[in-house]
């Protein structure tokens, strides 16, 4: 069986469940509960959201939603084993929690182990252009300081498309 | 008073996070505050690179002075060294937005504006001079006549809102995203369009200062080395072949 791995991680917020689920040929099991401090959001992620896409008989892609949050850096282990693609969700809107990026990429480390890594901005049909293009800045800065040379690009978690178009771009980039 | 106009200019730090990473934090949140200028008459440019801040902004007298007293002090960055901060008769730009360049600047109204304050400059400190070279040099910097020998490799890729999205550039930058990839190799692909196209591609991430530009070790029959391409994997196929590609 040839099982790839594609680990997804982000704050909260930032459309993990969204992606794994327009992703995947199957749905997510329900790992949301109800958030107990104020998120923004009712439910919240705090197991691993899993789907999987199957390429063949013996070949498919799993799917693995992780939170973004250093708490839950276990689950960052469990999924951090030959990695086909690592994408890092961050959510327009709100300045990302850029010490738990760089811890993230510390520990993910894409560089050192050759790991294809895209950076996704959601959210961004609430955003102008010279903003959501800032955010992008900010963020390019810090992957340049871990030397991480990865596309950032906006999605929207929802649309069929958005995903089609990230599976395009890791394909090509591991290939 | 009422037709006065204002020009300030100055270097600023961008924040340190608490690991010691500087990051131009909170730089789409500048961006969206800059966007309500627009009514106030502000006109001018920010530009961030490698831990800097350059940021002109101009208008009516009371206007620029409220707004820079506010900047001046905001979290966002420190360090603020302003090194003009006088009336003007006219404004450099046109512009009624502030505008965020991409990594390196070396866009039009930046040399606009080099252009209309060149007496300020040329009447600079040390210290002054020190903090513009930080963005004002890099317009000097030589970009290779050609890059015959060379190997290249991204160190970022684009801002892709504001480069051309075309099919050739992505491809190009998946090419050069993993390994320094021989120049020559790449005008032989043919994806990527003709010599002049590479070069003018690669010229453009140069001057975004995102491309690494090293020398090709030479082989003992002086031949430039060959990256040689890996076979596709059968997972490679499968995912295509899933997303309908062929």
């Amino acid at each position: 069986m040839d099982y790839q791995k594609l680990a997804v991680i982000g704050e909260v917020g930032s459309g993990k469940t969204q992606i794994v689920q327009t992703l995947s040929e199957i749905s997510p099991f329900g790992t949301e509960v109800k958030s107990t401090i104020d998120i923004g959001k009712e439910y919240t992620t705090v197991g691993i959201d899993y789907g999987r896409i199957t390429l063949s008989d013996d070949m498919a892609l799993g799917i693995y939603g992780v939170p973004g949050q250093e708490r839950y850096s276990f689950l960052w282990e469990f999924v951090n084993r030959s990695l086909w693609g690592l994408l890092i969700l961050i959510k327009y809107g709100e300045t990302p929690d850029y010490e738990n990026l760089d811890k993230m990429l510390t520990f993910f480390s894409p560089e050192k182990t050759q790991t294809t890594c895209i950076v996704a901005v959601t959210h961004c049909e609430d955003g102008d252009e010279l903003s959501i293009a800032a955010l992008g800045q900010e963020v390019r800065a810090m992957l340049m300081h871990h030397n991480v040379v990865a596309p950032v690009v906006n999605i929207d978690p929802r649309s069929q498309e958005s995903a089609k178009s990230l599976l395009v771009l890791f394909n090509a980039l591991n290939n | 008073m009422g037709d006065e106009m204002k020009c300030v200019a100055y270097i600023s730090k961008a924040p340190l996070t608490k690991s010691g990473v500087c990051l131009p934090i909170g730089l789409s949140g500048i961006v969206k505050a800059s966007n309500r200028n627009k009514n106030s008459e502000i006109t001018g440019f920010l530009c961030y690179r490698k831990g800097y801040y350059f940021q002109v902004i101009e208008g009516p007298y009371e206007v620029v002075e409220q707004l820079a007293s506010k900047i001046l002090v905001d979290s966002r960055h420190s360090d603020p060294c302003m090194f003009i901060n006088r009336r003007i008769s006219k404004r450099c730009f046109k512009t009624w937005k502030i505008s965020v360049f991409n990594l390196v600047d070396q866009s039009q109204l930046f040399e606009q504006f080099i252009e209309t304050y060149e007496i300020d400059l040329s009447s600079f400190n040390e210290q002054q001079k020190i903090g513009i070279r930080k963005f004002y040099d890099l317009k000097n910097t030589p970009h290779p006549e050609n890059y015959e020998g060379k190997n290249l490799r991204l160190k970022a890729w684009p801002d892709l809102n504001s480069i051309s999205q075309s099919q050739t550039i992505i491809d190009l930058c998946v090419k050069l995203t993993k390994i320094p990839y021989p120049f020559e190799q790449l005008v032989a692909d043919e994806r990527f369009g003709t010599r002049d196209q590479v070069v003018e591609a690669l010229n453009q991430f140069e001057t975004l200062g995102i491309l690494t530009v090293t020398e090709s070790e030479l082989s003992q029959n002086q031949e430039v080395e060959t990256v040689h391409e890996k076979e596709p994997s059968s997972f490679f196929g499968a995912i295509k072949k899933f997303l309908g590609m062929r």
